[in-house]
């Protein structure tokens, strides 16, 4: 392979890794503090409608991916109400997420349709980091990216640095370990949860707007294709670490970018390419999974369980 | 249908919603619905009674919904024997994906076969092959313990491609110009239909699917068995039952039952395989399962319905210029209240002592295992 298609691949990585990234953060956030979240692919498809619709209107692509965060955050206000105040059990938070896929995907296919293949000036702009962006190849490929692109990296380490290295996130996830010892340290656990579940779906939505602002640069129906699965499938994956989660989706962007920018040795080959983002967390969680049981793993103890205050042992 | 279960298992609160509550819960919907009809400048009034109408008034309108429920019929039946024992498997539209591309698969690799031999290999095949597939987080599931909501939901998009790369590559129809799918099965390996109508063999497997998961869940020990293990792992082995054994036999029965819904989609309406046969109907019949509340009786009844949903839809394009997409609106916000309204009627929600409730009973009838700790989805 020569370096000019080489450096074209890690391009192309780099910018599709970076589009799950956002979304697997807010899974993350989410899990971290013990509620699910199936509804990724809709919220991450409305807000890539939305933002795009929004850059198109302003003519500003940074008003666009604030736009799809915020209503990232609101749609997923629908799914923290009966979650932290209803108390809904576990297979009930199963299936919020699941018809909120079907909301997010209904709500950007009734107000997208003006801006169906229409070609916004307002895109997200190319920016060469200075210095970084001369070395040569390399530089090419990972520096000369579209301005959000570096904005998805950024928030993994933030995110990491929250859940970590701060006593917001040290609460965070004292609520999705061990609800009732969190609340007995005077910690609201429902605050918190609440919290989790908006600011996780602001990062899904600005993910969709990554993709529709960044890296497609148009919005249709459907834009997501399913990239809101492979980032639920991501934080199992990536063991609930964000840093793990950059590991992740840069694998899973070279799968992306092999699809497309690799010689294809027969026809149609590409779509037999584009099973690995499915087939890797099915190999990986095994193993995951078992590591579970010894109680390595980042999963919190409490994912999906409903706190009730009253029955606290 | 409350004895449906089994009188061995007493029914600590009341499993259906009390008419008023479904009262309420459609209204709300209706609600939000016309909201989304007024937004975007259309009479709301108008466009309920063109869904209903396009649904269920005209004879093509029922002809429609009839073979759009069929699916359904087969796949929700599927997953009420998976969600008793609480088997997460919402890979239902990968297992129909595969049973499509077996049956269609049979049938072109065999055009001069005789109809009665043919035939009966693609459905047996399809349901073989989406057994399979089902049984694939099944096992990783018993082997490892590894979630089955994650794996069976990856492996719906592997199907897909699959089924891409064979309608659009490999089995593409070189007549076909630029159509996504195969060439036309002959004409002999067609499921027989009823009359000039869409309705064809697939909806008896449907209805006879049904009524044996009905039979299965609430009057055989195998049904039992599943409710043991839906209730909790530990008392179901404490019980003598085979823990693995039954979460197999689930994913096995949901799995073939979806795969059978591919071939009765191949077989007996689009007569081929197609990019996106299923139409996204393995994930619309959890949504259907879900409102008909887990049992047989209200998810056949949730099958026509929301089939009838889904066909009125396309209605508001043709007459109002809608988005079809209105219908997804209605659905969710069905669901929506529907659980709301029985999480608060459970007394689930709120501060007071009511929330002490010790039986959060969800959509299945059966109280809540012990959480499996670290089990993420």
């Amino acid at each position: 392979m020569d370096p000019d298609a080489l450096v074209a691949f890690l391009a192309v990585l780099v910018r599709s890794g970076a589009v799950l990234l956002p979304a697997t953060l807010g899974a993350i956030v989410t899990e971290k503090s013990g509620a699910t979240n199936l509804g990724v692919e809709g919220v991450m498809v409305f807000g890539a409608m939305v933002g795009y619709a929004v850059a198109f209107q302003s003519g500003d692509p940074v008003w666009g991916l604030a736009a799809s965060a915020l209503v990232g955050g609101a749609l997923c206000l629908t799914h923290a109400v009966p979650l932290v105040k209803v108390r809904v059990t576990q297979e009930q938070q199963f299936v919020l997420g699941l018809i909120l896929v079907f909301l997010g995907d209904a709500l950007s296919r009734l107000y997208g349709r003006p801006y169906v293949n229409q070609r916004a000036a307002a895109i997200d702009e190319r920016l060469v980091v200075p210095l970084l962006g001369g070395i040569p190849y390399l530089g090419e490929a990972l520096f000369q990216q579209r301005s959000f692109i570096y904005l998805c990296y950024l928030l993994a380490v933030v995110t990491w640095l929250v859940l970590y290295k701060t006593r917001l996130g040290l609460h965070l996830r004292a609520v999705g370990e061990d609800p009732a010892a969190a609340d007995s340290m005077g910690i609201s656990v429902d605050r918190y949860r609440f919290g989790a579940i908006v600011v996780g779906g602001m990062l899904m939505g600005l993910a969709g707007g990554v993709l529709s602002l960044s890296v497609i640069g148009a919005w249709t129906e459907g834009l997501t294709g399913g990239r809101g699965w492979i980032a639920l499938g991501l934080v199992t994956f990536a063991n609930w670490h964000p840093l793990w989660a950059i590991a992740g989706t840069l694998l899973f962007g070279g799968f992306e970018a092999a699809q497309f920018r690799l010689p294809a040795p027969f026809p149609g080959a590409q779509y037999l390419l584009g099973v690995f983002p499915y087939l890797a967390p099915i190999i990986t969680l095994p193993l995951i999974a078992s590591r579970l049981n010894l109680r390595q793993s980042g999963a919190p103890a409490g994912l999906g369980l409903p706190f009730h205050r009253e029955q606290r042992g | 249908m409350r004895n449906e279960a089994t009188p061995l298992i007493p029914h600590s609160s009341p499993l259906i919603p009390h008419g008023l509550v479904w009262f309420g819960v459609l209204v709300g919907a209706l609600v939000v619905f016309g909201a989304f009809v007024v937004s975007l400048g259309q009479d709301p009034l108008a466009a309920m009674l063109a869904i209903a109408g396009g649904a269920f008034g005209t004879a093509q309108g029922l002809n429609r919904t009839v073979a759009r429920a069929t699916p359904l019929l087969l796949l929700s039946a599927g997953l009420l024997v998976a969600f008793r024992a609480r088997f997460w498997n919402i890979g239902l539209n990968g297992a129909m994906f595969m049973g499509a591309v077996t049956a269609s698969g049979i049938g072109l690799y065999h055009p001069d076969g005789p109809g009665w031999l043919i035939l009966p290999l693609m459905l047996v095949g399809a349901v073989l092959v989406g057994a399979l597939w089902a049984l694939v987080p099944g096992v990783l599931r018993v082997a490892f313990g590894a979630p089955e909501i994650i794996v069976s939901l990856m492996l719906n998009y592997v199907a897909a491609r699959i089924t891409d790369f064979l309608s659009i590559s490999y089995w593409k129809d070189p007549g076909g110009r630029g159509f996504p799918g195969t060439a036309l099965l002959a004409q002999d390996f067609w499921l027989p239909r009823l009359g000039e109508t869409n309705v064809h063999l697939g909806l008896l497997f449907g209805s006879l699917a049904m009524l044996g998961v009905a039979v299965l869940l609430g009057r055989t020990v195998w049904g039992l068995e599943i409710s043991f293990v839906g209730q909790s792992l530990g008392t179901a082995r404490h019980l003598g039952v085979n823990v693995s054994r039954t979460i197999l036999m689930v994913a096995a029965i949901s799995g073939g039952l979806a795969g059978l819904a591919g071939a009765s989609e191949v077989a007996g309406l689009n007569h081929r395989l197609e990019s996106g046969i299923t139409q996204d109907l393995g994930y619309t019949a959890i949504l259907v399962a879900s409102l008909g509340l887990l049992r047989p009786a209200g998810a056949a009844l949730c099958s026509f319905l929301v089939a009838g949903l889904l066909v009125g839809g396309d209605q508001l394009q043709i007459r109002f210029g809608l988005p079809s997409a209105l219908s997804g609106v209605m659905l969710w916000a069905l669901l929506y209240g529907l659980i709301n309204a029985q999480a608060l009627s459970r007394g689930q929600g709120g501060r007071g002592k009511g929330s002490s409730v010790e039986h959060p009973l969800p959509l299945s009838p059966f109280p809540l295992p012990p959480p499996r700790s670290g089990h993420g989805p």
